[in-house]
């Protein structure tokens, strides 16, 4: 008799405490997503000396007239807002956005190529401490205004924003750019005495493309690095293997050889000689055969020339972007600080390194090594 | 004395209770303090504190072992008499219950910052300190079986979030392992460690049985050098991750840490927060019981007329009264940085004062 009291009275505390529970999840913040502005991209730049955002936010609900049943692929739509400085530009911001911001689906952060030049730390340090912003959105300077770029039709994917932070990521995969996050930038600027790269993108025509690689020297954009003196940099920099296509011609330039080349190893070995900074950069392609403009037997000989002539071409593409960053910028955007600062930390606690990096003497040396020709066999005898 | 007085617990739940009260609040600032005096040498400093710790733990497990089935207030009532005695316990109580209401309190600013914005500060405590108390109320085996049944899963998920955070990390950011070679600036950072490795003075209240036997030993230093292990791998992904200018910017380093990864790999999980916070909770809820457990415990051997219950209810209402204070977080700070202070007396003082007198009194025996 007891025994059945008791499962009785715990079946109704169950019944009771379960809708409690139940009922109490959203007391205070409990917020539907469709009561949410998602902000999925946003950029800043200063326009005539006023800044301006813009902001690309997702839109949940359909179109009116939109015919019902129709598969519905949420599209963004832009709010640009502006004011004399970045507190009043978010305020115009929020006075325009019905519902409450959401900040956390924000997957790139795009700066004006004027507000680049003027400086990005302040803007960067408001993003780390708001505390919605992801450290993982991705970073970019773009040619065009970002409200313009912004405004562009995508036509194959979600949003422009979107398109934007897969075009960088699947470039970076394949070591064409380097996709930077706000954690990485904010450890940059932590270090004061390295520069750092972001990708640059723009418009052209209808599309939004990739054009190369912006320099940021304390915390400001200071130049444009395109064609080969990106490449260099992306073969000592890129984090996974950079693949370019390069092209070789043989002697007496009769055909041209297609060669896939990949940086298997980097290695950086630093010393402190004669008061001056020793920088040693070793780096070990690897290359394979794309193919041949024209059929021609190969041999071992010209496999070992291909192999000195890729080596001199990567080589003379990383030199002189290491000379550009030396003298042109005098800045270490390669990050050659850090290494230096592992191998000799009590020599570079007395040094101050933005001094000694335009004179360090930075030696590189590049060794290739072509691992296939491919599975067609260029020197096949044709008797018949 | 008198028989069975106590529940007896498993040498795995007292080696478990030391695990999970230890790991704790502690977590969240423990990368920014080794970092910033010991650089990337911050492991060192752990490890240094983590032999600190073992020592302690050792003086802890020790004092229960030649007291079978007792717990400080009645070996130290033998030791030191009956006045000396209250003394003490008052001074634990008091330590450990503006200790927890300390914790409480700046898990409820982290929580109101971070996971729920809008719900008022006073309910997140609210609800904090009622499940506490339903755990307290239960008495120790209940205490200690939360502590078997967290203490793991905190264990293993952090080792997890450690072992994906380090996936994200660099190699360089972690080197030099040694540092400048500053032998003085391990030894400082592995003093600034005391709030992370404050825990093991709870044993006060665990009585250890004759048939825990010497092993009991084994299990509580296994316990603490688990924790130091966690410890090293946590401020080593944590510096891996973001580098050691990054880190010593923010108080609560791990959480922005944990923030700023994206393991692609991990599709609907790649954002850890939400893990990692969950996992804190619990750590920090295991930490809170304990201390509030004897809290209670001590001062109900004080007045020995009142029952546990009720002081249980009367230390949980003073404590929210307590943690409703209008104090800016750097107070809450500087005041767990002065309670710290205090763990020397509470931690290394009381203990020694009881051993020698214990060696004391067996060579009177003699």
């Amino acid at each position: 008799m007891k025994k059945s009291r008791n499962i009785f009275f715990r079946i109704i505390k169950l019944v009771l405490i379960i809708p409690v529970l139940l009922l109490s999840a959203g007391c205070w913040d409990y917020q539907d997503i469709n009561r949410r502005t998602i902000s999925i991209a946003f950029g800043v730049d200063k326009v005539d000396g006023i800044y301006q955002y813009s902001t690309e936010v997702a839109k949940l609900t359909s179109d009116e007239g939109q015919a019902q049943g129709s598969i519905q692929i949420p599209k963004g739509y832009i709010v640009i807002s502006e004011g004399e400085n970045l507190e009043s530009a978010k305020i115009d911001y929020s006075y325009k956005i019905p519902l409450d911001d959401f900040t956390g689906g924000v997957r790139i952060a795009l700066f004006g190529e004027n507000f680049a030049r003027e400086g990005i730390e302040a803007y960067v340090n408001r993003l780390d401490n708001i505390y919605g912003y992801r450290k993982t959105t991705a970073m970019a300077v773009s040619r065009e205004t970002p409200c313009e770029l912004l405004q562009t039709k995508i036509k194959n994917d979600i949003s422009t924003g979107f398109y934007m932070y897969d075009m960088i990521i699947s470039l970076s995969k394949i070591g064409h750019t380097l996709y930077r996050n706000l954690g990485d930038v904010l450890k940059y600027i932590a270090m004061k005495e390295v520069g750092f790269l972001l990708p640059y993108i723009g418009k052209e025509g209808d599309n939004i493309v990739y054009l190369g690689l912006a320099v940021i020297k304390n915390s400001s954009l200071v130049d444009i690095l395109e064609g080969e003196d990106a490449k260099g940099v992306l073969y000592l920099l890129s984090e996974r293997k950079p693949l370019f296509s390069e092209a070789i011609p043989t002697p007496g330039n009769k055909n041209l050889l297609s060669f896939r080349v990949y940086a298997k190893k980097k290695k950086i070995n630093t010393e402190y000689k004669d008061n001056r900074v020793v920088i040693n950069v070793d780096v070990s392609l690897n290359a394979d055969l794309e193919y041949e403009y024209y059929f021609n037997p190969i041999t071992k000989k010209d496999v070992k020339n291909f192999e000195h002539a890729i080596s001199n071409r990567v080589e003379n593409m990383i030199k002189n972007s290491i000379l550009k960053s030396q003298k042109e910028y005098e800045c270490d955007i390669f990050q050659f600080a850090r290494h230096f600062q592992i191998q000799h930390p009590k020599i570079y606690e007395k040094i101050e390194w933005t001094k000694e990096y335009p004179e360090a003497q930075i030696n590189v040396s590049v060794n290739t090594k072509i691992n296939s020709l491919g599975f067609l066999d260029p020197n096949v005898k044709t008797k018949f | 004395m008198k028989g069975n007085k106590y529940e007896i617990l498993t040498n795995r739940q007292i080696a478990l209770i030391v695990l999970s009260t230890t790991i704790g609040y502690g977590i969240l600032i423990l990368p920014k303090n080794a970092a910033e005096n010991a650089g990337t040498a911050a492991w060192v400093a752990v490890a240094l504190s983590t032999i600190y710790a073992f020592f302690v733990t050792y003086m802890f497990t020790y004092l229960g072992h030649v007291h079978p089935n007792m717990t400080m207030p009645d070996y130290s009532q033998m030791l030191v008499g009956k006045f000396l005695t209250f003394v003490f316990l008052i001074i634990y109580a008091l330590n450990h219950f503006v200790f927890f209401t300390l914790l409480i309190r700046s898990v409820s600013e982290h929580i109101s910052q971070t996971v729920l914005v809008r719900t008022p500060r006073a309910v997140i405590i609210f609800v904090f300190l009622l499940v506490a108390f339903y755990a307290v109320s239960k008495k120790l085996r209940v205490v200690a079986l939360i502590c078997e049944f967290y203490g793991v899963s905190i264990y293993i998920g952090l080792v997890i979030i450690c072992i994906l955070l380090f996936t994200q990390g660099n190699l360089n950011n972690i080197r030099p392992l040694l540092g400048t070679y500053d032998i003085k600036s391990y030894l400082k950072a592995s003093l600034t460690l005391s709030i992370p490795f404050s825990g093991m003075e709870t044993l006060f209240a665990v009585p250890i049985d004759k048939a825990n036997g010497k092993k009991v030993f084994k299990y509580t230093s296994t316990a603490i050098f688990l924790v130091g292990f966690l410890y090293i791998l946590i401020v080593e992904s944590c510096i891996s991750v973001r580098g050691i200018n990054m880190i010593i910017h923010y108080k609560d380093a791990l959480i922005e840490v944990v923030r700023s990864v994206d393991v692609v790999q991990l599709e609907f999980l790649r954002r850890l927060d939400g893990l990692f916070i969950v996992i804190w909770i619990m750590a920090v809820f295991t930490t809170v019981v304990m201390y509030f457990h004897n809290t209670v415990f001590f001062l109900s051997k004080c007045f020995n007329r009142i029952s546990y219950n009720i002081i249980a209810i009367i230390v949980t209402i003073a404590s929210f009264c307590l943690s409703l204070l209008p104090l800016t977080p750097s107070d809450i700070e500087k005041a767990l940085n002065y309670t710290a202070y205090f763990n020397v007396i509470t931690i290394i003082f009381i203990p020694l004062i009881l051993i020698i007198l214990t060696k004391v009194k067996k060579h009177e025996k003699k």
